[in-house]
């Protein structure tokens, strides 16, 4: 049967829609386009643009780097205690990520848990350097790349991989030539998402690396440090990441709807 | 004997002695209703599935003997199966997936082409190479099956129900086919189905289940 | 698929799986041996990382909860007092606590009805393309950086919430909550509610898509068939069906704004005082506390600070375990 849309849900649907289509709209509307060119082409912003380009770029590799072989073992395992595993990795993800910035700092700060021996016997002290907002960006970004990884893995099909094994294949080689290029798309949509969520990260990279101009500040800090000084040109920072937010998932859209 | 299996499998109601043997040259026909543990026959000899108890042997090198811990993984055991869903790989061509086997023995990537090459031909299917799996028929995808196992050369060779899915003309051809493959073949053959017309056609021994 | 092995019967069309344990990974090679051992490494190294989060914020904070003990939590002073004695020092985050779960529960409030609706829309009414549009735009909202929000809210939905507040406040100031006394309004908790709640909605509307996606159709339509309305057929089958499973995800939605920072930061006026009056501009999160201190904080304030991360650690860890308890009990039934 042909359904009907009531009335009052139409409504509300368009009430929804403008609603969440609004910000996007309005931060348009009010960027000064005119000085556009100028505001982007300021020393500060560059920076803040090329850290939060590199910094999210080098943590979204690392986080596939880590989070394949863990959602693998978390797909294909069958040791105990896993969904125990399981609950542990994917809790950056409820933690609030300023907690999660504390905890990387208790760790790894100077006077950390691992920190003061880094510190001690390499002379390595990690918080409020650049390194440090990576380390922040994959641990916020990284669950979500297992999750996703590890639901590929458990959707594909176990019998090609028993089917390599018969024919001489080694578990590592099942797993670079049969398991991975089953989950291929599944990775690279993963790593555009984790790569967007990196990019936006705030709440942890500040805590543990602090908002330093030119040396740790990443756009989303540039835009918060900046909305009491230059409001317009937060905006335009806003804009940039609205516009590379948009960018990602418009290059997955397809992928995106095959699996609704 | 090229392979010897006493023991047990499955568990329940599954569960299910057995005791036999197949010497090289030989084709022994397994035959059983729907659900009486063939394709578990197959799965363990092949390592998939161990036993429960009992051993496994072949060429006088035990497989399986979960009483003496004795295991050896599948990727090391000197067989090859036909699965009954085939199990070709959708993302590589016909070729990659012939000379799969080979590649991972550590054959070199020439040798393994031309090796794989000379298979396809043998089993008609000479122009198919590049093709993808889902681009093929039945018949033909069995056949590429056929082809993967035998390229690796091996002791024991597992056919799960071979005949099975493919459409009434493919089936004619590869009646012809089989019998002159497993002809040539010089190790040990096993082959599953529930069609006595494979048995007489294809085994020299038939062990029902039922 | 995932089960041990399948015997698959074609002439019945049947399928009987036989349990059976696999251990193939009995016998490996080197180069497997050396490969597996280094996936388990890096499983527990995230396992002990993620793990000892809790530990270590309460070994580093356990000095202010001996000190204030539990009127850390519940007083709203915050004064580090003289920065060369920690004796000095008053703090409490009772006001910031407060904050939180207020604009929480606003933010609930808010997108729940939107949540329920887009869900039963994509679900239930509209055709392929519009269900698209919606679907796009809802992870448009899930993956746009919080402080695009933050900067929103800041420099659009300040000012038309500023002018909501003076009519709300004059024709329903009689109503504690909504009374203003200083008449300031503007970066209020009603604010932050609003755009945490517009942030959540993503969220929620996917948790109850799932849930709605699984009600069985034969009663829907069996509902439309005895006469009534499309509406009703899914107020009488799919509402219900969908109650937990939506109070499940509607507490994940609840866990994340809780921990929001800094679209909350932007959006509510840091003051250190209990404010229920949700026009008023006063108010904060723990989270935007920790933020907006942490760069400049003593020695003892930092530690409070790390106190406070642990309260925040552990309310959100209690709502999302409540959360999930709930989803997957949801699902069982189903």
């Amino acid at each position: 049967m042909k359904p009907r849309v009531s009335p009052s849900l139409k409504i509300i649907a368009a009430v929804a829609a403008i609603f969440v289509a609004l910000p996007l709209v309005s931060i348009i509307v009010r960027v000064p386009w005119s000085d556009l060119g100028d505001m982007l082409s300021q020393k500060s912003t560059r920076d803040a643009l090329l850290i939060s380009l590199q910094t999210s770029i080098i943590a979204a590799l690392l986080s596939c780097l880590f989070a394949v072989p863990l959602a693998w073992f978390l797909a294909r395992s069958v040791t105990k205690g896993l969904s125990v595993l399981r609950v542990i990795c994917i809790t950056p993800m409820v933690l609030p990520p300023v907690v999660g910035g504390i905890a990387l700092l208790t760790a790894f700060g100077r006077q950390g848990i691992l920190g003061q021996y880094l510190y001690d016997w390499f002379n390595v002290s990690l918080p409020f350097t650049r390194t440090a907002v990576v380390m922040a960006q994959v641990f916020v970004a990284m669950p979500f790349l297992v999750l996703a990884v590890e639901a590929a893995f458990r959707q594909s099909d176990e019998g090609l991989e028993d089917a390599a094994r018969t024919m001489g294949a080694s578990p590592s080689r099942v797993f670079f030539t049969i398991a991975l290029p089953a989950a291929r798309p599944a990775i690279i949509a993963g790593i555009a998402l984790a790569w967007a969520r990196s990019l936006g990260e705030f709440g942890a990279s500040i805590t543990f690396a602090g908002s330093f101009p030119g040396r740790t500040q990443t756009l989303p800090m540039a835009v918060y440090e900046l909305v009491s000084v230059d409001y317009r040109l937060s905006l335009v920072l806003s804009l940039v990441l609205i516009f590379i937010s948009v960018g990602v998932l418009a290059a997955m859209r397809d992928r995106w709807m095959a699996g609704r | 004997m090229s392979i010897s299996l006493q023991g047990t499998i499955g568990r329940g109601e599954f569960e299910r002695a057995l005791n036999f043997s197949v010497a090289d040259g030989e084709v022994l026909a397994i035959t059983g209703l729907n659900g009486s543990g063939k394709s578990t026959i197959i799965h363990t000899i092949a390592g998939l599935v161990p036993l429960r108890n009992g051993q496994l042997q072949s060429d006088n090198i035990t497989w399986d003997a979960p009483d003496s811990k004795q295991w050896v993984a599948p990727e090391d055991r000197t067989c090859a199966v036909v699965f009954q869903d085939l199990r070709l790989f959708p993302h590589m061509n016909v070729i990659s997936n012939v000379a799969y086997g080979l590649r991972a023995h550590g054959v070199s990537k020439d040798e393994a082409r031309s090796r794989s090459t000379a298979l396809l031909a043998r089993v008609g299917l000479l122009s198919f190479e590049t093709r993808l799996p889902n681009e093929l028929s039945g018949g033909e995808r069995q056949r590429v099956a056929l082809a993967r196992a035998l390229v690796i050369e091996p002791r024991v060779l597992l056919l799960d129900e071979p005949l099975s899915a493919v459409d009434v003309t493919s089936r004619a051809a590869l009646r012809e086919l089989l019998p002159e493959v497993l002809g040539s073949f010089v190790g040990a053959t096993i082959l599953v189905t529930h069609d006595l017309g494979d048995v007489e056609a294809l085994a020299n021994h038939s062990l029902s289940l039922n | 698929m995932g089960l041990p092995f399948t015997v698959s019967c074609e002439h019945y069309g049947v399928q009987t799986t036989v349990p059976e344990k696999r251990s193939i990974d009995n016998n490996l090679t080197r180069v497997d041996k050396v490969f597996h051992n280094l996936v388990t490494l890096g499983a527990f190294f995230s396992m002990v990382v993620l793990a000892a989060i809790g530990g270590f914020l309460l070994y580093r904070g356990f000095e202010i909860f001996k000190d204030f003990g539990f009127s850390f939590i519940t007083s709203s002073k915050w004064d580090i007092g003289n920065p060369e004695d920690t004796s000095t020092a008053i703090l409490g985050i009772g006001a910031m606590l407060f904050g939180s779960v207020i604009t929480a529960i606003i933010a609930v409030v808010i997108s729940v009805p939107f949540a329920v609706a887009t869900a039963l829309l994509i679900e239930f009414y509209v055709p392929g393309w519009i269900k698209t549009i919606l679907v796009s735009i809802l992870d448009l909202v899930a993956a746009l950086p919080s402080v695009v929000f933050g900067i929103w809210g800041y420099a659009v939905l300040l000012p038309l919430v500023e002018d909501w507040s003076v009519t709300i406040e004059h024709y329903l100031g009689w109503i504690p909550i909504f009374n203003v006394p200083s008449e300031i309004f503007g970066r209020s908790p009603l604010l932050a509610g609003l755009l945490l709640g517009l942030m959540i909605v993503p969220i929620i509307t996917s948790v109850a898509r799932e849930v709605y996606s699984q009600a069985p159709r034969e009663l829907i339509d069996a509902a439309s068939a005895l006469g009534g309305t499309r509406w009703g057929a899914l107020r009488a089958v799919v509402l219900p069906f969908g109650r937990s499973g939506l109070v499940g995800g509607t507490m994940l939605g609840l866990g994340r704004a809780l921990g929001e920072t800094v679209a909350v930061y932007l959006t509510l006026n840091l003051v250190f005082e209990i404010n229920f009056k949700i026009l008023a501009s006063a108010g904060g999160n723990v989270a935007s506390l920790i933020a907006t201190k942490f760069g400049e904080a003593t020695a003892y304030e930092l530690k409070a600070l790390m106190a406070a991360g642990l309260v925040l650690f552990l309310v959100t860890l209690l709502v999302n375990f409540g959360a999930t308890m709930i989803v997957n009990k949801s699902r069982k039934i189903v």
